[in-house]
């Protein structure tokens, strides 16, 4: 700025001063100076405010800014009388001007704020009138601050300008209630009789942020034994704040009127202020009765359209709303943009131009109906419905907590998709998820819905205190189902009856109570199938046949063992009994043992050996046989990190599959160490062995099974022992066997206790002792021919057998209570794990309708009180979030929270008209978005005017279409779709396509699972939609959590939608989007020659309207200059068409030449692709 | 008109609208604003009304992840020496809970520091012969040996001393500096995270991105972490083969296709989304810029030490915090893992200690030498802190601990902190709070204050309620290490 710096200073010290209420009147009109003659004070001084604003809102400036603007006010300030004239609110409001007028009237209307609310004494020194600061301002919806002398038209000329209509109109819809809300908090429909204070509307948002909090259903932290919330706790009773009728005998009003800082209320050290509208309002309300309502969230859902309307219901009720502002809907968006903005709505992805230039030759009238069925019916309806439902689900593809291991859950993924593309009743969607596993005779699918409560994050961190955790799950349980069915934030009544809602602490924990009675540990083992837990079979037939061999394994098991009985080993010495091994001294080259051992994908096969590591730390390969020639194709073991490690590589790194322990093995120490492989192709297929007997692996190292197609190779040679190439480890390595089957338990033991085995068999006979007896023994039974060991063998089989049946077969995290054991809680004091207090048995909050007269037992009868057509909030709740994915803000705000602290609905009549339809048409869910996509308030144009921008930035009024931008996945799937790149594959594991090195490194615990990304190759992983990513939850996908995609740890109804450098970043440099940039170039290249087609179906494809002329230029201007730069810089060219991350993707050049083009082309692609109409529905 | 100004001014107004604290004050002021042309517009970043006067115009947290032990380092318990191997009273331990780690021990033998402290400087604070360089700037700094919180595992502890819960999903401190305070440069975040490598065991705690993310505030909020690998900071770098002129002129293109969008549809976001591109642009040669070391001159490199150079260690990232510190970034966090001796304390506590003793030292010094020292706060601590009873074996030579939650030390300095001071004291047994016990919320509450916020204020509406750093306890401004 231009101004001096000592001005600046200045200005600072003043603005700060009167921001902070302690300014003195000499600095106050030095300040107003300051704002009058310079512009560019001005400026600083509104940032400045801004800033304050940020930092502390207090409520009075807000308030009186609003009613204070008026010019006749700024005119009536001189610094030091800041005293408003009363009757000056018959005009009406101009339009504002710019100058220093504004300037004034800004630090005027600031500075009244303060006066008015932090310096009372000089008002209360004349008398506490009302008169004086009565707001002038009359609010449309709010009620008439005097009607007798002031009817809402009277300043309302017909010759005002729409703008100015439009501006008015908005800022009278502000302003009722609560004052901290943001500007656009609409109040309920005023009633029929304006006059009237309504309580719910004006009298309960200014006592709920200022008085509840003590005064409040918290009978524990309520003061003075007043309780303001109820008609009773204010007006009735010795301790009566409120005496209906008389403001003058109201203790109410006496305490928030006084000067004395011992009495005012709210108390000053709450920093909460009442500003004097507010006053105004609480006193009319109880000069008129100070009559009670329920709050509008817990009333029945009404239904109140009336009949034979000539538009939609929705198009009634926003019709209304917009009439009382003397508004109306803007025209309808034309096909094109309608189209896409359905398309996107319904599916996630933009339309095709095929798809487009159909849609605009049907011209018939039942075009659009019908393109809203078809895109119902696709797949990716179910996956773009998930997608938002998997964020209020809290689901990720890791445990969360301390080591953030992987979790196998994907499989409820899968449920949420198949649900949403089967249109499955929301009734019955939300039986299944909060209570499938309590259904009569549970179905596979019932049971893999209750994920929904295991999507929770959990740990196992060394140390942590179990109990501690499963009131924490249970807590979480309990806030979820609250916030995503009933939109009530439950969670606050943990430790203490909620303070604004009539949620007690009893309704807390017995709802908790419902979720109380699980089976789950309050540690998860890190493990990914941390119990309860279901297998997802293919088949029924699989699952009978994976039955069937388990019971042959029992039964050849208990005949194994009889023949262990009665086996006599005979007078043989060990060599005659032990296999062939081999022994491998410590030396600085591994043994050769020729090209044996070459075992692919499908072969089952054992190795087993006794090690001895070296003294340092280090990495060594101990055996194996990879094709350092071909990215070590092939198998081996490894000794890395202080764990064994077994890999199967098809490529390394990445496409393998990995298994191992860590933390076992120190340098120096040694042991035997044995595994096999069933032949399954997956990494479960592994089984390790330490010492003979089988161990879990503590952590697969390599959880995802990135085999694609198979590890065998000619081309090496089976190496045992031997130095690593770069570190001159070596090992030793003795008694080593390769077997080309799975060995049984049976022989792995065996091998394990050769050396003892060996040690005492070199005993005489007459020294060895009873153990050495039985030991060799069972080593010889093992190991010679006879019924024993055909019975292992034929066990190490069937074992194999089951293993490849049970491969691919996922486990998915459920629900399950503990059988025979009623749910039941214990109240926790201060909600502390350690402090259990009275206990109390599963029940609904008392302030909501019951389900019939048997008190409810279990979750099965939470899921079906919480759909029972009587529930007031889950239709509201979740017809409102459904809105809200359509029109980027919910009729609700606060998706999250109906409660009193919430806001109000701004359309309460259509909410419950939307609600009361979704219940009796069955639930039906596609039905739902049909209804709301066919309205013409849908439809219409979203076009911003000036002051829709301003005072409407939300389009809280619906007078225009939904633009906003579109959420990080889908600009990431319209991208790889509009390439050409998207595979449409719907379900399955998560994958991990590209992200930058690092991130999870950079953050992960050094022994979890999740600590190393590696990334997933191929089109089947890099090009799914997002929808799939690998979610961990400490460190999700860094190009979606740049566009606002929440980390998924706790339970999200609304994402912010923030606009940040660092999303420019993604959409220009991430290589994920350059790729979509090369192969929508070489896309549009292939399709025609012709320059400007070129441009068309490019711009087409990407935000579904073709270029007008101007944009023709500009892009053409850029091409120019693009084919220049790289024409003269053919490497450059080259260079831009190489994939860096997969050279699979690379742009494949025949020609050099064509590079230039190519490479140009690839920019003017990245430029439409960047494009704010591209990330943006319109 | 400069498209930059012409956005600001928009984006000023935008902000208006979407602050939900700004409110209705917001809408009124934005009215009033709506017909504004042509103001001046990138005058006053770093010019903001406080709650009071800040002492701190930015800080940098040295946050030592894992915990270090406090009595081997900062709490001095020559008592024990004498109680070598023997148990600790049952009337010292009063029930405190203990982690699942060591609650199944039989004994909780004692386990004296092997360390030697001094005195040191004219205040005379005690410091542990691991520290030397610290140690020479005691009389800058305040030590609080009095620190306390109810957590007792790592996951817990770090998320509630970072964001004020033990749960999961609120703003952290950084996410709160930068959503109250704003950027002091527009080219670089308010807020920036280094990691940083460690010596001792591989095995660490994991950090978690929540501890620096920004809970229910917007997102622009969190922090940016830097990477030591690849670009500093994520997608910054244009593709291999598009050079400067190439950008510049997809920018061009786009900007003006985006302003003509503007102007038919109208949407103030679109203004938003030109100036974050130009901003982008710009950070692309302003974050090189700040990472590019070759403009420090070597005495100073020499006296963070060796591991300067190298990208990623605590001695390059202190350098980082400096030179962004210079640039206005207002909260700088350097994490460092690998403090959580369980065992092997004589093993590891030293190597952790030379990866952050001098780098820290440094940067103290660095700062005072420019005059910085002044306006900028240097936290320095862990989470928790360690038992003075042995975990595992123990041996005249080897120990473990386990975590303590009932007392640990932080040392805090420079701006609106009193150099030499010692704040609180614990029994001698470095096991209970004799006096001034320091919860983290009081700590952060100090931190808050420094930084001319009143931490009582500083609240978001969420879910209803009014949600701070300092949750709903009383917190106490530490007014006893205040200069």
């Amino acid at each position: 700025m231009n101004s001096s710096p000592d001005k600046s200073e200045e200005l600072s010290r003043l603005a700060s001063a009167m921001l902070d209420g302690q300014i003195a009147d000499a600095d106050l009109a030095r300040l107003a100076e300051l704002l009058r003659d310079d512009p560019e004070a001005h400026t600083e001084f509104v940032r400045l405010s801004e800033l304050h604003a940020m930092l502390d809102s207090e409520p009075a400036i807000q308030r009186s800014l609003l009613e204070d603007q008026l010019p006749e006010n700024v005119v009536s300030l001189s610094g030091s009388n800041p005293v408003p004239p009363s009757q000056s609110s018959k005009e009406h409001i101009p339009h504002p001007r710019r100058g220093w007028k504004i300037a004034l009237g800004l630090a005027a209307v600031l500075a009244l704020g303060f006066f008015l609310s932090q310096q009372k004494g000089r008002f209360s020194d004349a008398s506490p009138s009302l008169a004086q600061v009565e707001p002038v301002l009359k609010s449309l919806d709010g009620p008439p601050l005097d009607s007798d002398t002031l009817p809402a038209e009277t300043y309302l000329p017909d010759e005002e300008k729409p703008e100015s209509q439009y501006e008015r109109a908005i800022l009278a819809s502000l302003g009722s209630g609560s004052q901290q809300r943001p500007p656009t908090n609409f109040t309920a429909e005023p009633s029929a009789d304006r006059e009237k204070i309504s309580y719910n509307r004006d009298i309960r948002p200014i006592l709920s942020d200022n008085c509840f909090s003590c005064h409040g259903p918290d009978e524990h932290g309520r003061k003075a034994n007043l309780r303001l919330d109820t008609r009773d706790g204010a007006a009735e009773g010795e301790t009566a704040a409120v005496v209906a009728g008389s403001p003058d005998e109201s203790e109410l009003i006496a305490r928030i009127l006084t000067t004395d800082v011992d009495d005012i209320m709210p108390p000053p050290d709450s920093h909460k202020k009442l500003n004097p509208a507010q006053i105004d309002l609480l006193t009319r309300w109880v000069t008129e009765g100070a009559e009670y309502e329920d709050h509008w969230a817990f009333l029945p859902i009404a239904n109140s359209a009336p009949e034979d309307l000539e538009v939609s219901e929705i198009d009634y009720f926003v019709d209304r709303k917009l009439d009382r502002h003397r508004l109306s809907r803007s025209p309808e968006a034309d096909r094109r943009t309608l189209l896409r903005r359905i398309t996107l709505d319904l599916t996630g992805l933009p339309p095709t131009p095929e798809e487009i230039e159909a849609f605009l030759a049907d011209t018939s009238d039942e075009a659009y109906g019908k393109k809203i069925d078809e895109l119902l019916s696709r797949p990716s309806f179910g996956e773009h419905r998930a997608r938002y439902w998997l964020d209020a689900a809290r689901f990720g593809d890791t445990h969360g907590l301390h080591l953030d291991n992987y979790r196998e859950m994907w499989p409820y993924r899968d449920w949420v998709i198949n649900a949403f593309n089967e249109n499955m009743p929301f009734d019955q969607f939300t039986i299944e998820q909060i209570a499938g596993d309590l259904l009569p005779d549970a179905t596979q699918s019932q049971q893999v819905a209750t994920g929904f409560n295991r999507c929770n994050v959990t740990t196992s961190e060394g140390g942590a205190i179990e109990e501690e955790f499963l009131v924490r799950y249970a807590v979480d349980r309990v806030a979820t189902t609250g916030t995503v069915w009933m939109g009530l934030t439950a969670g606050c009544a943990q430790c203490h009856d909620h303070k604004f809602d009539p949620m007690t602490m009893r309704d807390f924990y017995s709802l908790l109570a419902f979720f109380n009675n699980t089976t789950q540990p309050g540690m998860d083992g890190n493990a990914k199938d941390s119990p309860p837990v279901v297998k997802v079979w293919n088949s029924p037939e699989q699952k009978k046949k994976a039955d069937d061999l388990r019971a042959r394994i029992a039964g050849v098991k208990k005949s194994v063992a009889e023949s262990l009985k009665i086996f006599v080993p005979g007078e043989m010495t060990f060599e005659e009994v032990a296999p062939d091994i081999f022994d491998h001294g410590r030396q600085d080259k591994a043994s050769d043992r020729g090209a044996s051992g070459n075992f692919g994908k499908g072969d089952a096969f054992s190795v087993a050996f006794r090690y001895s590591l070296p003294a340092e730390d280090g990495r060594l390969v101990l055996a194996g046989r990879t094709d350092p020639d071909n990215s070590d194709r092939g198998w081996r073991v490894v000794w890395e990190d202080h764990g064994m490690v077994v890999e199967l590589i098809e490529a390394f790194p990445g496409q393998m599959l990995k298994r191992g322990m860590t933390r076992r093995f120190r340098p120096g120490s040694s042991g035997h160490f044995a595994f096999s492989y069933d032949g399954s192709g997956t990494s479960d297929g592994i089984q390790l062995y330490q010492n003979g007997a089988p161990v879990s692996s503590r952590f697969v190292n390599e959880w995802h099974d990135t085999l694609e197609i198979d590890f065998a190779t000619e081309n090496a040679r089976l190496l045992v022992g031997g130095p690593d190439s770069t570190k001159k480890l070596n090992s030793t390595i003795m008694e080593f066997v390769l077997h080309d089957r799975r060995l049984s338990d049976a022989e792995m033991k065996a091998y394990g206790e050769l050396y003892v085995t060996r040690a005492a068999m070199n005993k005489p006979l007459e020294k060895r002792n009873d153990k050495e007896k039985t030991q060799w023994k069972n080593f010889a039974a093992v190991f010679c021919e006879g019924p024993y060991r055909e019975g292992i063998l034929e066990l190490a089989a069937l074992e194999s057998e089951l293993s490849k049946v049970e491969s691919h077969v996922p486990t998915t995290l459920v629900m399950a209570e503990k059988p025979g054991e009623p749910a039941k809680a214990n109240m926790l004091e201060r909600g502390e794990y350690d402090k259990p207090g009275e206990e109390v048995t599963p029940a609904f909050p008392g302030f909501l309708p019951g389900l019939g007269d048997s008190p409810p037992q279990n979750r099965l009868d939470l899921a079906k009180w919480l759909v029972n057509p009587e529930h007031p909030l889950t239709a509201r709740v979740t017809v409102n979030r459904i809105w809200q994915e359509l029109f980027g803000v919910g009729l609700v705000k606060t998706a999250e929270d109906f409660g009193t602290q919430g806001e109000n609905p701004s359309h309460p009549q259509l909410l419950d008209w939307l609600a009361r339809g979704f219940i009796e048409s069955g639930w039906d869910v596609k039905q739902l978005y049909r209804t709301i996509l066919l309205s013409e308030t849908y439809r219409q144009d979203s076009t911003i005017s000036q002051e829709m921008a301003k005072h409407d930035p939300e389009n809280r009024l619906l007078a225009r279409g939904p633009r906003f931008r579109l959420d990080a996945e889908v600009i990431r799937d319209q991208a790889l779709y509009v390439s050409g790149l998207l595979d449409e594959s719907v379900g399955g594991p998560s994958v991990k396509p590209y992200q930058p090195g690092g991130i999870w490194e950079a953050v992960g615990y050094t022994n979890s699972n999740t600590q190393t990304f590696y990334q997933d190759f191929g089109p089947s992983a890099e090009h799914r939609r997002s929808l799939y990513a690998f979610w961990k939850r400490t460190a999700h996908p860094p190009n979606l959590a740049i566009f606002d995609a929440p980390n998924r740890e706790s339970c999200i109804m609304r994402r912010e939608r923030t606009n940040t450098p660092l999303q420019a970043l993604v959409l220009m440099n991430d290589p994920q989007f350059v790729r979509t940039s090369r192969w929508l170039a070489l896309r549009i290249i292939g399709e025609t020659e012709d320059r400007d087609e070129r441009l068309d179906a490019m711009a087409e494809l990407v935000r579904g309207r073709p270029l007008d002329e101007d944009e023709r230029r500009i892009i053409v201007n850029s091409l120019d200059q693009f084919q220049n730069i790289y024409g003269s810089d053919q490497t450059a060219a080259a260079t831009l068409l190489v994939d860096e991350v997969n050279s699979e993707f690379s742009i494949p050049l025949t020609d050099p030449q064509r590079a230039p083009e190519l490479a140009a082309w690839t920019m003017v692609a990245n430029q439409m692709l960047n494009l704010d109409e591209a990330i943006n529905k319109n | 008109m400069n498209p930059i100004d012409d956005y600001i001014t928009l984006e000023t107004r935008r902000q208006f609208f979407q602050k939900s604290a700004a409110g209705l004050g917001g809408a009124a002021l934005a009215s009033l604003l709506g017909t504004e042309k042509g103001i001046a517009a990138n005058a006053s970043f770093g010019k903001m009304p406080y709650h009071h006067a800040p002492k701190a115009k930015r800080a940098i947290y040295l946050f030592m992840s894992g915990a270090p032990s406090q009595i081997d380092l900062w709490d001095r318990k020559p008592e024990m020496e004498k109680w070598f191997d023997k148990d600790l009273p049952e009337e010292v331990r009063d029930g405190q809970r203990l982690t699942t780690m060591t609650s199944k021990q039989a004994r909780f033998p004692i386990a004296p520091s092997i360390y030697e402290f001094q005195k040191h400087g004219q205040s005379g604070t005690e410091v542990s012969e691991l520290l030397p360089h610290t140690a020479k700037m005691v009389d800058d700094i305040a030590v609080i040996r009095s620190m306390w919180t109810e957590a007792i595992n790592h996951d817990p502890a770090i998320t509630y001393i970072q964001t004020g819960n033990q749960i999961p999903g609120n703003p952290s401190l950084g996410a709160w500096l930068s959503y109250g305070l704003g950027s002091e440069n527009e080219n670089l975040p308010s807020f920036v995270v280094l990691n940083s490598t460690w010596s001792a065991k591989r095995d660490a705690q994991a950090l978690y991105q929540r501890l620096w993310g920004s809970g229910f505030l917007p997102s622009k909020h969190q922090g940016v972490a830097l990477r030591s690998q690849g670009d500093p900071v994520l997608y910054l770098s244009d593709p291999k083969g598009v050079n400067r002129d190439v950008r510049r002129t997809m920018l061009d293109g786009l900007q003006q296709l985006n302003q003509k969008h503007y102007s038919e549809v109208g949407d103030p976001e679109t203004h938003a989304r030109i100036a974050q591109y130009e901003m982008a642009f710009r950070m692309q040669s302003s974050v090189p810029d700040l990472t590019n070391l070759s403009d420090e001159p070597k005495h100073i490199l020499d006296m963070y030490g060796p591991d300067v150079t190298r990208p990623g260690t605590f001695a390059y990232n202190c350098l980082l915090a400096r030179r962004m510190a210079e640039r206005g970034v207002r909260f700088s966090q350097i994490f460092h893992r690998g403090w959580d001796q369980h065992g092997n304390l004589p093993g590891d506590l030293p190597l952790q200690c030379g990866d952050v003793d001098q780098p820290s030292w440094a940067l103290v010094q660095d700062l005072k030498m420019r005059g910085m020292l002044d306006d900028t706060l240097v936290v320095w601590g862990g989470e928790f802190g360690r038992t003075v009873y042995c975990q595992g074996r123990l041996s005249k030579e080897n120990y473990g601990r386990d975590h303590h939650p009932r007392c640990f030390s932080v040392w805090m300095a420079g701006a609106g902190v009193k150099g030499g001071t010692v704040y609180g004291t614990t029994d001698d047994f470095s096991y209970n709070i004799v006096e001034n016990p320091v919860h983290i919320r009081d700590l952060n509450a100090t931190i808050l204050h420094l930084l001319g916020i009143n931490h009582e204020r500083l609240s978001v509406k969420h879910q209803g309620l009014d949600v701070r750093l300092t949750g709903v306890e009383k917190a106490h401004i530490v007014d006893g290490i205040l200069s």
